[in-house]
């Protein structure tokens, strides 16, 4: 069977089974988790066109003062659990088609917390917490046998976006927003450093150094900017576009020797620790880390008074990730390391249907196409990035007039990606990655009328 | 009450969706079939010197010679029965064994005295490897057995190669017997020698490449008429190698140009500090003195040779080198003036051997980019060259893991990248989907 079809009936088949468990609805991605919300989770994020919620504080401020009501104040927030599996099948001539490796079942539990505050008719005030741009890769490395080992163990990337927001409405047509968006972004990076030896025979590559950084970069700024217009009952536009953020990741390295038992590789890998020139075991360890700028427009359309469609497409400047640079500026001997990425600019394509089942009931799905912005080139552990069909499922219960839940699950279907025997470094294979996002989230509000 | 049933059921079901969540699979391993594109891989032959017949540690041994670069390119083709000239496992003479270290951490080396015993001798037909360590280029075509003095060697410096006969087997030229095996493929790599002894010998006095004191073999000239008026050049023995060649009815090739020998770990492995640290008598350094340094100040002096790590405690014994009088010979040496008479040389031979194969479309495999590729990240400082998996290689001595124990040939993972240039460039070329060499299966972890 075409591998495409079977992931769609799989995906078709897992997401059914959480419909039938009631559960959830979710989604995530390589380096970006777009889902901040049960609903967004289970609409595929399609929602530029469409910010009738609170939500809007982080898909689109134009929203926040059309759909508030004067001293109301809103709230949405929850969790959108990650489930990360990867799969990895080396190719000749490295590491080899004997080479299977897997990465660790990892779960995240990135959290959101929207919220707005409506001042009069046409003023409203929003704030966003939410954790787009993240990911975790690690590897299976037990008795240090994963063949990837000497690029990367373990990365992971974790950031807080603290979006305050003014929303203005000029008329019950067209209203307008615009964000700050203050980031925290923490980075972890692990992997091991080879020596290989000419034994006079073999040549052995030793594991001489377990190699650790990690490093924040405590506040860097950026804006974001949303305008909405709504033409009649049935059609409604949106737009939002969020700049790009530099993140300058001040932290330290931490080596620690293993020793081989080989005295002389031992001993040069002390002496090279020793030396005054490699800058001591535990050392600055620095590196910049931009996310890209985002640019979504969107159309939404009632077909039908209960059926809510939305069709977005996002551009996403990925070009700004080149290369990770890492900076031991203490080192004289090797004071930089580069990770070549070489990203490209790419898009999006997202879609979304919400049908309001009865009064309190809604049921939500959606779909993403993500066309992936690694080269082939540059695929690699850190980031074993693939073009992504994303599919949500989910529903929205309301308890009350100003209480709700939501609950998603979203299936991100990452395409296989084969290196071609292409890779930078030479490390080829085929990655396997596929990643759940399970959501639920609460809305509550209060005050207003 | 239905409010609370929600409330209280949804975390359940969503741990139990969690944990039925969709599972990802190992992606399959690719094929290990191929497609031959323009050229037809049913039978293989090589042709070439050292390299070529898998020499490491200074010699050919059974134990290298299976994984030499054109066995693993036909084990790569499928060809399971592809004979070459094995060597007992001691080795030919002088093989080289590391057997320990000094307490300075230098290798301690070796060398197999005894005889070089073949092991087949009695194989019907030609090698499929016709490689013939430290042949020329000029005995493609023309040496056929060390009692017909017909080879360059003994020609140029009177001397024999005995593995001329271990290979020809008396039985015709490696062009003779190549012909016969009716190849529909072959790789030939010849030329190295035309140049690396005399590069390894030390390149002669003074910027003067003839120096017959110092240069076991002088450069062959580039055109006719040159040091040997009687003997050709390479321009017009490559030509003829080449258009030989062409004489095998459907058959396809590939031909590999000449490292820049003055990278290789024999050339840069010993040091200045090296030598200064050889003492003459316990806690005694003397200054060492050089007869291509005759300023005294080692300014002139850009490579010691690996020979000189061994050769130096007995030539200071005997009084060589403690005086600008008595000087260690310039064979040990190579200055920046002879290093670029190599250079000079090697550019050039590869300057025909790229034209004459363009003229005649046959791919040329870079080795000489390859091997400037690896020489550029190696060194104490260098970042070194990725083979995948993070693992990075150099040309340093021992620790490079690339060249083997003579600091010439390369170590058995050397051979493994030579052969995947070699099928990149055949593939590029022909348009076939050769599998590359696993170069995880040679490395040790």
């Amino acid at each position: 069977m075409n591998a495409l079809l079977w992931k769609f009936i799989r995906t078709g088949l897992c997401a059914g089974l959480a419909m039938l468990l009631l559960a959830d609805s979710g989604r995530a991605g390589g380096f970006s988790i777009y889902e901040q919300g049960a609903n967004a989770t289970a609409l595929g994020s399609a929602m530029v066109a469409r910010p009738w919620d609170v939500t809007a504080a982080f898909y689109n401020p134009a929203g926040l003062a059309m759909y508030g009501t004067p001293g109301q104040w809103r709230f949405y927030g929850g969790i959108v659990p990650v489930q990360s599996m990867g799969r990895f099948r080396g190719m000749n001539p490295s590491p080899g088609a004997d080479i299977k490796d897997k990465a660790v079942d990892k779960f995240f539990f990135p959290f959101h917390m929207h919220s707005a505050y409506q001042i009069n008719e046409n003023m409203a005030v929003g704030l966003a917490v939410a954790t787009p741009f993240g990911l975790g890769t690690e590897w299976d490395n037990k008795n240090n046998q994963y063949s990837g080992r000497f690029r990367s163990i373990q990365a992971d990337i974790q950031s807080v976006f603290i979006t305050p927001s003014f929303s203005y409405k000029f008329n019950d047509q067209f209203s307008f927003g615009a964000g700050i968006d203050y980031v925290y972004c923490k980075v972890y990076l692990e992997r091991n450093n080879p020596q290989t030896f000419f034994d006079g025979t073999n040549t052995i590559v030793y594991d001489v150094a377990k190699v650790k950084m990690d490093g924040t970069d405590n506040g860097s700024f950026g804006f974001n900017l949303g305008a909405y217009y709504k033409l009649n009952e049935k059609l409604s536009f949106g737009a939002h576009y969020k700049h790009k953020i530099k993140n300058d990741i001040k932290g330290t390295a931490k080596f620690r020797q293993i020793t081989t038992g080989n005295a002389l590789v031992d001993q040069r890998v002390t002496d090279t620790f020793n030396n005054p020139l490699f800058g001591g075991m535990k050392q600055d360890g620095n590196t910049t880390i931009e996310f890209p700028n985002m640019a979504v427009i969107g159309v939404a359309y009632k077909p039908i008074d209960k059926l809510v469609l939305d069709l977005d497409y996002c551009w996403v400047g990925w070009k700004v990730f080149k290369e990770v640079v890492l900076e031991f500026p203490q080192n004289q001997l090797t004071p930089t390391s580069t990770l070549e990425e070489n990203y490209r600019n790419t898009y999006q394509i997202r879609f979304s249907a919400e049908y309001q089942a009865t009064d309190k009931l809604a049921l939500r799905c959606g779909y993403i196409y993500d066309h992936t912005p690694a080269p082939t080139e540059t695929v690699n552990p850190l980031l074993p990035c693939a073009d992504r069909h994303d599919i949500g499922l989910g529903v929205g219960y309301k308890f009350t007039e100003t209480f709700y839940v939501d609950a998603a699950y979203m299936a991100v279907n990452f395409m296989e990606r084969s290196t071609k025997g292409r890779n930078v470094d030479g490390y080829n294979g085929i990655y396997n990655t596929h990643v759940n996002l399970f959501s639920l989230s609460f809305g509550y509000s209060f005050g207003g009328k | 009450m239905k409010k609370i049933f929600y409330i209280k059921w949804l975390p359940a079901l969503l741990i139990l969706a969690f944990l039925t969540g969709c599972s990802v699979d190992y992606p399959n391993a690719p094929g290990t079939g191929y497609d031959s594109g323009n050229a037809n891989f049913t039978k293989y032959v090589a042709i070439g010197n050292s390299l070529t017949a898998g020499v490491q540690n200074g010699g050919l041994r059974q134990l290298f010679q299976q994984n030499s670069y054109p066995a693993l390119i036909a084990r790569q083709l499928g060809q399971t029965s592809w004979a070459q000239p094995t060597i007992a496992d001691s080795g030919t003479t002088g093989s080289l064994y590391l057997t320990g270290f000094t307490s300075a951490g230098k290798p301690i080396l070796y060398a197999y005295p005894g005889a070089t015993t073949p092991n087949n001798l009695g194989y019907a037909n030609a090698y499929d490897n016709l490689g013939i360590p430290t042949l020329f280029l000029y005995d493609f075509l023309r040496a056929t057995a060390t009692a017909n003095n017909t080879s360059w060697q003994q020609l140029v410096s009177g001397t024999t190669n005995p593995l001329i006969d271990v290979v020809l087997r008396g039985q015709g030229t490696q062009f003779a017997q190549l012909k016969s095996l009716n190849p529909t493929f072959v790789t030939f790599w010849l030329g190295n020698n035309d140049i690396l002894g005399y590069a390894t010998g030390g390149a002669g006095l003074n910027g003067n490449p003839v120096d017959g004191a110092n240069s076991v073999m002088p450069p062959t000239s580039l055109n006719d008429g040159g040091v040997h008026p009687a003997l050709p050049g390479f321009r017009t023995m490559y030509h003829q190698a080449l258009d030989s060649l062409l004489t095998i009815p459907n058959c396809k090739f590939a031909v590999a140009n000449i490292p820049d020998v003055s990278s290789i770990a024999y050339m840069t492995t010993v040091k200045l500090a090296d030598v200064d640290s050889v003492e003459i008598a316990p806690g005694v350094k003397a200054k060492v003195y050089f007869a291509e340094d005759p300023a005294g100040d080692r300014a002139n002096i850009k490579y010691y040779m690996l020979s000189l790590s061994s050769a130096l405690p007995t030539l200071l014994a005997n009084g060589i080198g403690l005086s600008p009088a008595n000087p260690v010979p310039g064979k040990y040496t190579m200055t920046t003036a002879e290093e670029a008479i190599v250079k000079d040389y090697v550019a050039k031979y590869n300057a025909i051997i790229d034209s004459a194969a363009t003229a005649r479309n046959i791919p040329v495999v870079d080795i000489n980019n390859l091997l400037n590729r690896i020489a550029a990240v190696s060194g104490p400082t260098g970042a070194g060259y990725p083979i995948g998996s993070g693992i990075r290689v150099k040309t340093d001595y021992l620790s490079g893991g690339v060249f083997s124990l003579d600091g010439v040939h390369p170590t058995t993972l050397g051979y493994a990248i030579v052969a995947n240039e070699f099928i990149k460039t055949i593939n590029e070329y022909y348009e076939s989907t050769i599998p590359y060499v696993n170069l995880n299966a040679y490395i040790h972890q």
